[in-house]
């Protein structure tokens, strides 16, 4: 199977070049790190190097300019070895720097995209206690103050916001009621350190162990008003128009997690034996590890075909949940599968399989269950009309 | 300093290998093709000097597939041209492709007082490690391999290197330039390429492709036949305590009439 067909030579060199990194500095760093706990802010240092923190942004300020293909190619490879690291740039750069890019002012992206580039992260702040799927359910608020505004409530499950070289996080709040009746929603960007906010760690995870998951608080939290994101009001959309991108990181995550998982169980069926015979070689391993592959030959190609509508310009929220969807279900199944492969050794912390079969899990939760891209596409398809 | 690597693509070992049905070369089909590792140490060393020394860095290799990507990389990462020499090159070893290195070297006016020509010290497909002596021949030079430290005198317009050997051991020299050195190992592990370098790199550059004329070009050693290495039970593994052991060991050499 070939992961470069139809891909430009820029393409190519660049998974060369991420697959290089990953394997020779990620991997053998992400079991330990896995079991500690521990985020990694030297590794993520040198990812900041190698251009992956601002992958789409402009060099103008200090980004890689890359394409979605690119990008997501990138994640796929970091995944394709450790899903750890790969949050930490797929939410920094589809969450983080995403809403910064699209939709701050010319003076806020000259402010925090350089940063944000050279190795400080950004957070994302949609998801609240109360408001995880529903996310119009959104119970933190904001009230103007003179030229600031003040911001009170909490969210939790927020990635890259509490590190060492965590800079802030986008937070979306409550501030005020449209004419039609619903809530007026607006997005604030607050660094770290502002009096009233506070970053705190979430421990005790099952998946994403060495990446950095963080609930934020803020009581009577004061910012000015030029930390508006875009225009007051626009905070809903613009929550919903980065999920839509957002999406297919974590499909590429997906994908990088099924491949990786798959050549751990191919390799691992074509030497261990039973019986007399490598066990790739009963039906039912073989079979295992052919659904697998189509599967992945399948991502693989949908989900680049996407990447390309994106960079064309086409609206994708559809296809996003599709592809969404579809490889963290995939990853779900290869894990499952590799395991299985693996037998009794696929259990044990020697190797990567049971990683891949927990990180596997967030998949299918994050940015969106699978439930709520059924209903995404379910709605696109007319069903509720 | 003006520096030349020399590249070479060889089989990615990663992959199975499998033997051809010519029984003299590796199946095709299953092979994928990656820049030698020693070649890799040449080129991040020709890059370290050009950034302490200024100069230039010219990367130059046979055809061979993904070589492309090879050479883009080589650019990427601060090669300042890369030349890729056409031509169908697999059965030609190390006094061969030296000969070509030299013609490439002569028909683009290369060599000056300045010129450090670097290769690996041995590719993993020949593990020959015989290029850079047929070249240092062929041109007149010095040359020395197994290197892992290069640093430049320009009063002196030479060279300082550290070189390996067996034991532990290093040995110091000298060599005025230009020379032609064998790296086993740079200063630094290979670096990685930013990201968005890549793509400066193929908007702006282009691999120059070059011919080089092939009349008397020895192809050096001929592979004959290749042939995976034969299972035998000759191997015997002993087991139980040390006693044990050593009284059987006693026993097969007695019976073999060795004691
Ligand atoms: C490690 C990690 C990192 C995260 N990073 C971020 C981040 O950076 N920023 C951020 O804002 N959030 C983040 N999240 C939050 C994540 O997006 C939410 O957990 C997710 O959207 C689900 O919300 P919830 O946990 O509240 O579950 P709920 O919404 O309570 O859902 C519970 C269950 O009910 C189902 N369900 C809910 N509504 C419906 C419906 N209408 N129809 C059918 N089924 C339904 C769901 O599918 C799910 O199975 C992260 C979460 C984790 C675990």
């Amino acid at each position: 199977m070939h992961p470069n067909r139809n891909l430009t030579e820029e393409h190519v060199i660049l998974r060369q070049s991420v697959r290089k990194f990953a394997e020779e500095v990620v991997k053998p760093a992400a079991k330990l790190l896995d079991e500690k706990e521990e985020f990694s802010v030297e590794i993520t240092k040198q990812m900041a190097e190698l251009g992956l923190l601002a992958a789409f942004v402009p060099e103008e300020y200090n980004g890689s300019c890359l394409d979605y293909v690119s990008y997501i190619i990138a994640v796929e490879e970091l995944a394709r070895v450790d899903g750890s690291h790969a949050a930490t740039v797929a939410a920094h750069n589809s969450l983080g720097v995403g809403p910064i890019y699209y939709f701050g002012s010319e003076e806020q992206k000259k402010k925090y995209l350089p940063k944000l580039a050279g190795g400080m992260l950004w957070g994302f702040g949609l998801t609240e206690p109360e408001a995880g799927s529903d996310a119009g359910n959104t119970m933190t608020t904001a009230v103007e103050d003179g030229n600031d505004w003040i911001i009170n409530g909490a969210k939790i499950f927020i990635t890259n916001a509490s590190t060492d070289i965590s800079l802030g996080s986008t937070v979306l709040t409550v501030t005020g009621k449209k004419p039609d009746g619903k809530k007026e929603m607006t997005c604030f960007l607050v660094e770290n350190g502002t009096p009233g906010f506070e970053a705190r760690a979430m421990k005790h995870k099952l998946m994403w162990r060495a990446s950095n998951t963080s609930e934020l608080f803020f009581s009577d939290c004061r910012v000015p008003k030029e930390n508006i994101l875009g225009k007051r009001g626009d905070g809903f959309h613009q929550m919903l128009g980065t999920l839509d991108n957002g999406r297919l990181s974590i499909a590429a995550m997906g994908l990088g997690l099924a491949q990786g998982a798959f050549e751990l169980a191919l390799n691992y069926a074509k030497q261990r034996k039973t019986f007399g015979k490598p066990i790739a070689q009963y039906q039912a391993t073989s079979f295992k590890l052919s659904d697998c592959d189509m599967g992945i030959e399948l991502a693989r190609n949908y989900l680049y075909e996407v990447c390309r509508m994106l960079d064309a310009g086409e609206k994708i929220t559809k296809e996003g949940a599709i592809a969404k969807l579809y490889c963290s279900e995939l990853a779900h199944m290869c894990a499952n599968h590799c395991v299985q492969i693996l037998g009794g050794y696929g259990l044990m912390k020697e190797y990567d399989a049971e990683r891949f079969y927990r990180d596997q899990k967030l998949l299918e939760i994050g940015e969106g269950t699978s439930e709520i891209q059924r209903l995404v596409i379910s709605r696109m398809i007319g069903c509720y009309e | 300093m003006n520096i030349l690597v020399l590249l070479k693509m060889v089989p990615d070992v990663v992959e199975e290998l499998k033997i051809g049905d010519d029984f003299k070369s590796l199946d095709r089909d299953w092979l994928r093709f990656i820049l030698s590792e020693s070649d890799e140490h040449a080129l991040e060393q020709a890059i370290i000097l050009k950034e302490k020394y200024g100069g230039t860095v010219t990367a130059v290799a046979p055809d061979a597939p993904e070589l492309d990507d090879a050479l883009y990389s080589a650019l990427a990462k601060g090669a300042d041209r890369a030349f890729k020499i056409i031509g169908e090159w697999d059965i030609y070893r190390s006094p061969g492709l030296a000969k070509v290195f030299s013609r490439f070297i002569e028909i683009n006016n290369i060599m000056g007082e300045q010129t450090l020509i670097l290769s690996g010290s041995q590719a993993i497909d020949d593990l020959e490690g015989e290029i850079v002596y047929y070249l240092a021949e062929f041109l007149g030079l010095p040359g020395c391999c197994v290197v892992t430290s290069v640093q430049y005198n320009p009063d002196s317009n030479c060279i300082t290197l550290l070189k390996e050997f067996s034991g532990g051991l290093r040995g110091e020299f000298e060599l005025s330039l230009p020379a032609v050195i064998g790296i086993q190992a740079a200063e630094n592990p290979p670096r990685y390429i930013p990201i968005a370098k890549i793509r400066n790199i193929m908007k702006t550059q282009k691999i120059e492709e070059i011919e080089i004329p092939v009349e008397g070009i020895p192809n050096g050693l001929t592979i004959e036949k290749l042939f995976e290495p034969e299972v035998t039970d000759r191997a015997e593994i002993l087991e139980g305590t040390p006693e044990e052991v050593a009284r059987k060991l006693v026993e097969i050499f007695s019976d073999k009439g060795i004691i």
